[in-house]
């Protein structure tokens, strides 16, 4: 599974199927699009951290906006 | 009809003026005013908690307090826990330790967590269950919620879990 798939996977986990998954594209932004308050990102944080095996930073979860901008965080902070 | 007045606050780091009823509810004001619905109206008699928001850093129970109280005062809900770094650690410790069930009394007890940890940072679980006792929890028994207060406490200080 790419980082991309996992992803949309784990947004629509944190969403609890509030959301259609065509919804989901690079330029989506988490809060004004998705339907993500402040609590479902920290709910996608904690998915995230757990699927990837990271310890994330809540100020650098905050300040990935998009789906692309998270997708690019993991890209670059993934385990090999 | 009421009279109005205008009053000026800070909500959540942004200024805002607004003409009301001098007696109308803060919870009102929120929920109905300014569409800031994460703030809860559970006992609406002081009771519960659930309506807990801050002003100027104290925890206040938004249903027993006029909106002309909140004349230059600084107010932070729910909506504006993420502007502070202590509010991220504080909801990433409820979600982390699995401190939400059905959320109703969440953003209530997130508040008083962070005023609580503002008053002592490193609080024991009997001091948390102190600190945490006007906001009730129908769902979780507590224990939860006391882990992750605990947590929050510990990401926040920096330092270690025992």
């Amino acid at each position: 599974m790419t980082t991309t798939e996992k992803v949309h996977e784990l947004i629509l986990k944190a969403r609890k199927g509030q959301l259609s998954p065509e919804k989901i594209k690079p330029e989506a932004d988490l809060l004004n699009d998705l339907g993500f308050d402040s609590l479902a990102r920290m709910e996608l944080l904690v998915l995230t951290e757990d699927a990837f095996g990271l310890t994330i930073s809540k100020e650098d979860a905050v300040a990935a906006r998009t789906v692309g901008q998270m997708i690019a965080y993991l890209e670059s902070h993934k385990k090999a | 009809m009421s009279s109005t007045v205008t009053i000026r606050f800070d909500l959540n780091g942004r200024e805002r003026v607004l003409d009301t009823a001098p007696d109308r509810r803060v919870l009102d004001l929120l929920r109905e005013d300014l569409g800031l619905t994460g703030t809860k109206e559970g006992c609406g008699s002081g009771e519960c908690g659930a309506c807990t928001i801050l002003v100027d850093g104290e925890s206040r129970l938004a249903c027993l307090m006029l909106a002309a109280q909140l004349q230059g005062t600084q107010v932070t809900t729910v909506e504006g826990l993420e502007l502070f770094s202590e509010g991220r650690a504080i909801q990433h410790a409820f979600v982390r330790e699995g401190a939400v069930q059905c959320g109703f009394c969440t953003p209530g007890m997130e508040l008083a967590t962070l005023a609580l940890l503002r008053r002592e940072p490193r609080p024991t679980r009997e001091r948390i269950r102190e600190g945490l006792s006007g906001n009730l929890c129908r769902c979780t028994g507590y224990v939860k919620i006391v882990d992750a207060v605990e947590r929050a406490a510990t990401d926040i200080g920096g330092g270690e879990r025992e």
